[in-house]
C-alpha cells in the first residue's frame, strides 16, 4: 500500500522541502479536480476521485508536521518505538499541563498565551533535533530509535498542549 | 442550443443586496433594472394580493406594510427558530412553531402566510435570473451562486435548495472571497499570496489565497457568519432609541425597521462626511437633532472590527505565514467602504488595501468568470478552495471526532471505522457534527440517523464505517456501512435544521400549482423531482442489494443512471428527461422483483440471507 511520500511523490527523508510539499500537493488537486476532470476524455466516477482527493490530502497533513511524518519514517524502516515512558518527562509535562489550566481556570490570556508560546519553542526545539537523529540517505540505527522515540513522545504531549492553549485562547479572546 | 450559446451567470446573494453578472468577450456585465441600477436590495415583500415582489420595490412597499416585507433573510438561512429568535432587534415577525419539524427553520410571518428564508432567498434569485434573460428569454447555462466562505453545511444546502426552488438545476456554490479573490486576479495575473477581507451587510469572511500560474489556492479561511453592517446598525440603532427614550424590547417589528433605516442612513452619510444628523420624532411630536459624527461611530464599530482582527490572526496562522508576506489586501463588501474598517485593516495588515473594483459588485463579477470558465471548460484558471470548519461525529461520552479538519482543500473524502458498545447491538446512531470544539454539544448539529440491520455479534465485533464526502461546493454526503457482514447502508440523513429534502420537494411543487408557469416548465421540473427520486432509490438498492444482479446488469442499471444525473444537469426539454425517466425505470424492473422477492424471503425464514451469502 503506498504511503504518504509515495501518493505525494516525496523523497522519504525527514527534511523535506516546504514548498516542494506544496506545489506536489496543489498539482495532484488540480489535475483530479472536477472541473479539470469535466474535460477529460473518461473522467473517474465523482466517489472514486473525491476518495483519491481525500487520501491526497492526508497525506499531506501527514508529512507536514514533523511528528507524523518521523513516525512514517520509522514505519517504513520496518522500526518500532517501545512504549517505555520517562519519568522525568511525564513530570515536567504534567507540571506544564498544570500551570496551563491554571492560566485558563482564572482566565488569564496573557499567561495562556505564554504557556502556548513556550511550548511552541519547545516544539520547534525538538523538530531540529528530530532532523540530526535522522541521517540522509542513510537507516536510523537502534540508538537513534531510542532518543527518537523520546522526542516524539514530548512532541505528541506537546502538540496535545498547544491545540488546549489555543482552544482556550480563542474562548478567552 | 449549444451550450456556449447559452448565458453563464454568477449570483451574489447577499444580505442587503443581490446582484447578476455574467461575461461577454472577456469581460464581466453586471445585469441592472431599467433604471440602471445593478444593486437588487434582499428584500421581499409578499403583497396581500397573493403578488410577491423584489428589490426596490419590496422595499418601497415595505415602508407602508413593514411586517409584509422581509430583510436580511440570508442571515437566517439554516437557523433553527430558537436561534432566530434570540437575536435583538430582529426587525421581522416569526411564526411560532406548531410542531418539531417547523423549529427546525426559521419562518417568517408575513400576514396570511409563513415563509422561509430559503423560500425569500428562491424570490431573489427568480428576480435576478430573469434580470440574465433579458433582453429576449435568453436560455441559462451554468449558475454560480456565492456564499460566505464561512458558511457552514445547512446554511450552504440551504442556499443549494432556495436555488432548485428557483428553478435552478446546474448550480455550483462559490465562497464570496474566492470569488472576488479571481475577479481581481484575473485582471492583474500577478503571482502571490493574498488576503481577503470581506465585510458585508451580515457576514464577515477571510480568506488567503496563493495565486500561481492561474491557480487560485486558498490556504485558510475564518470568519462569522453572524457579524457584519447590519451590526453596526444596530449599534446606531440602540444610541437612537436612547435618544428617544425607548425599550428596544417594547417596540414591534415595523418600528425597529424604521430605527434601522435611520441608523443606516447615518452610517451611509458619515462614509463621506465627518459629521451627520437626523431629525427624531418623539412620541409627543416635539422633534430633536440627533448627531453622529466619524469619531462616534468608529467606537461604535470597534468591538466588531476587533472580533474580525481575532479571526484574521487565526487564519494567518492556519496559513502559516505571516501579515508582511502578504502580496495584496483586497476588501470586499459595502461595509468596507467605511473609512474606520478600511483604517482597520490597514493597520492590522499593515498594508494599504487594493482599490478599483467597487467592493459591491467584485464578488457578482468574480462568480460571472467563475460561470464562464466552468462552463467552456477552460484549463486557464483554476480555483482550489478549502473547507471552513472542521467535519466529524460524536462519540461515546460526547466527544467530537474530527474526520476532515478545517481548511482541507475540498473536494475530499474521509472515513473513519467503529464498533458497537453492546452485544448484538442492532442499530447504532451517528450523530453528525460540524465545528471545532472538543465537545460534541459546543459544535453545530447537521444530521442525525440511526444505521440499522447491524448483525447480532458480541460487543466490539461489528465493524461500524462512516464515510463523509464533501464536494466542490462543501456539500457534504454521509455513507455507512458494516463491515464484517458487507451490509451497506446508504443512509437518508435527516438534518437537524433546516428543510428536508422532501419539504423542499413539496415547495417545488407549490410553486408550480401558485405560479403561472408553462406547461412545459411545469412538466420539466416534475420530471426533475421525479428523478431526483428514482436516482436515490436506485442509488440505495444498488448499494444494499447489488449481489442480487450480473456484471452487466449491474453496469447498465449504473449507467442508466449516470445518463439521468447528466439530463437533470442539462435538460432543457421534459421530453429528454421524461424518456431517460422511463428508460432507468424499464433498466430497474427485474431488479425491483429479485429485491422483492428477496424481502419475503427474509421475512419467511426469519433471517437476513445476505450475511450468508458473504
Amino acid at each position: 500500500m503506498p504511503d504518504a511520500f509515495d501518493v505525494l511523490h516525496i523523497e522519504p527523508q525527514f527534511v523535506v522541502d516546504r514548498s516542494e510539499l506544496e506545489r506536489h500537493h496543489r498539482a495532484l488537486l488540480a489535475e483530479l479536480h472536477p472541473s479539470r476532470q469535466a474535460t477529460a476524455p473518461a473522467p473517474a466516477p465523482t466517489d472514486a476521485l473525491f476518495a483519491k482527493q481525500g487520501a491526497i490530502n492526508a497525506a499531506y497533513q501527514q508529512l507536514s508536521d514533523p511528528l507524523t511524518r518521523a513516525e512514517l519514517l520509522l514505519t517504513r524502516q520496518g522500526l518500532s518505538l517501545s512504549s517505555a515512558q520517562s519519568p522525568e518527562l511525564v513530570a515536567r509535562i504534567f507540571e506544564q499541563r498544570q500551570a496551563l489550566e491554571q492560566a485558563v481556570s482564572i482566565r488569564d490570556a496573557s499567561a495562556v498565551s505564554n504557556c502556548v508560546g513556550a511550548s511552541r519553542a519547545r516544539q520547534a526545539q525538538l523538530h531540529s533535533a528530530l532532523a540530526t537523529h535522522f541521517p540522509q540517505g542513510a537507516a536510523v540505527t537502534l540508538r537513534q530509535t531510542a532518543e527518537i522515540g523520546l522526542i516524539l513522545q514530548e512532541l505528541r504531549y506537546l502538540n496535545k498542549l498547544i491545540q488546549r492553549g489555543e482552544q482556550a485562547l480563542d474562548d478567552l479572546e | 442550443m449549444t451550450s456556449s450559446s447559452r448565458r453563464a451567470i454568477g449570483i451574489d446573494l447577499g444580505t442587503t443586496n443581490s446582484l447578476v453578472a455574467w461575461v461577454t468577450d472577456g469581460h464581466s456585465v453586471l445585469g441592472t433594472d431599467d433604471a440602471g441600477s445593478s444593486l437588487v436590495p434582499s428584500v421581499v415583500f409578499y403583497a396581500d394580493d397573493g403578488r410577491v415582489l423584489v428589490g426596490s420595490v419590496a422595499e418601497q412597499c415595505g415602508t407602508q406594510q413593514p411586517e409584509r416585507a422581509i430583510y436580511s433573510a440570508k442571515r437566517f438561512l439554516g437557523l433553527e427558530h430558537s436561534e432566530a429568535k434570540a437575536q435583538p432587534l430582529l426587525g421581522q415577525r416569526l411564526a411560532e412553531p406548531s410542531n418539531e419539524e417547523e423549529s427546525r427553520t426559521v419562518r417568517f410571518d408575513v400576514g396570511d402566510r409563513k415563509v422561509t428564508p430559503t423560500e425569500v432567498s428562491a424570490e431573489i434569485l427568480r428576480q435576478l435570473v430573469e434580470r440574465a434573460r433579458q433582453p429576449s428569454a435568453l436560455e441559462l447555462g451554468l449558475v454560480v451562486i456565492t456564499v460566505p466562505a464561512y458558511f457552514d453545511d445547512t446554511q450552504r444546502q440551504a442556499t443549494r435548495d432556495a436555488a432548485r426552488l428557483a428553478g435552478l438545476e446546474q448550480v455550483r456554490l462559490l465562497n464570496e472571497p474566492t470569488a472576488a479573490a479571481l475577479a481581481y486576479g484575473l485582471g492583474q495575473r500577478t503571482n502571490g499570496l493574498y488576503a481577503v477581507y470581506d465585510l458585508g451587510g451580515g457576514t464577515f469572511d477571510i480568506s488567503v489565497l496563493c495565486l500561481e500560474d492561474g491557480v487560485f489556492q486558498v490556504k485558510s479561511t475564518g470568519g462569522d457568519t453572524a457579524l457584519g453592517g447590519d451590526d453596526i446598525d444596530k449599534a446606531i440603532g440602540g444610541l437612537l432609541l436612547q435618544a428617544l427614550g425607548f425599550s428596544a424590547e417594547l417596540l414591534g417589528p415595523a418600528a425597529v425597521r424604521t430605527v434601522l433605516q435611520q441608523a443606516r442612513a447615518l452610517k451611509h452619510q458619515l462614509t463621506h462626511k465627518t459629521t451627520a444628523a437626523i431629525q427624531l420624532m418623539h412620541v409627543n411630536g416635539t422633534e430633536t437633532n440627533f448627531e453622529l459624527n466619524r469619531h462616534q461611530l468608529k467606537q461604535l464599530a470597534y468591538p466588531l472590527l476587533e472580533r474580525t482582527g481575532k479571526t484574521v490572526r487565526r487564519a494567518l496562522r492556519d496559513a502559516n505565514v505571516q501579515a508582511c508576506d502578504l502580496n495584496g489586501v483586497i476588501l470586499v463588501g459595502g461595509t468596507t467602504r467605511m473609512p474606520c474598517v478600511a483604517d482597520f485593516v490597514r493597520d492590522l495588515l499593515g498594508q494599504k488595501p487594493l482599490a478599483g473594483i467597487d467592493p459591491d459588485c467584485v464578488v457578482a463579477q468574480g462568480a460571472a468568470h467563475q460561470a464562464d470558465l466552468l462552463q467552456n471548460r477552460s484549463d486557464s484558471v483554476l480555483l482550489l478552495d478549502v473547507l471552513p470548519l472542521s467535519l466529524g461525529i460524536e462519540t461515546m461520552g460526547g466527544g467530537f471526532e474530527r474526520l476532515i479538519g478545517r481548511n482541507t482543500p475540498v473536494p475530499t473524502a474521509a472515513h473513519t471505522v467503529f464498533t458497537t458498545a453492546a452485544d448484538d447491538q442492532t442499530g447504532y446512531e451517528i450523530h453528525v457534527l460540524q465545528g471545532e470544539r472538543e465537545m460534541a454539544c459546543n459544535c453545530r448539529s447537521l444530521a442525525k440517523f440511526v444505521l440499522r440491520g447491524i448483525p447480532p455479534l458480541p460487543a466490539g465485533k461489528a465493524r461500524l464505517q462512516v464515510s463523509f464526502c464533501v464536494d466542490e461546493s462543501g456539500l457534504l454526503t454521509v455513507q455507512a456501512k458494516e463491515l464484517t457482514s458487507a451490509i451497506v447502508q446508504v443512509v437518508e440523513v435527516r438534518p437537524t435544521r433546516g428543510l428536508s429534502r422532501t419539504e423542499v420537494d413539496r415547495m417545488i411543487v407549490e410553486t408550480l400549482e401558485n405560479r403561472e408557469t408553462d406547461a412545459e416548465t411545469r412538466r420539466l421540473t416534475e420530471f426533475r423531482v421525479h428523478s431526483r427520486a428514482l436516482i436515490d432509490v436506485v442509488n440505495q438498492a444498488l448499494a444494499v442489494d447489488s449481489d442480487l444482479l450480473t456484471d452487466a446488469e449491474a453496469l447498465e442499471i449504473r449507467t442508466g443512471v449516470q445518463r439521468l444525473k447528466k439530463g437533470l444537469q442539462s435538460a432543457e426539454r421534459s421530453l429528454l428527461l421524461e424518456l431517460l425517466l422511463e428508460d432507468l425505470h424499464s433498466l430497474t424492473e427485474p431488479f425491483n422483483e429479485r429485491r422483492v422477492n428477496r424481502a419475503i424471503m427474509q421475512v419467511v425464514t426469519g433471517q437476513d440471507l445476505r450475511g450468508q451469502q458473504q
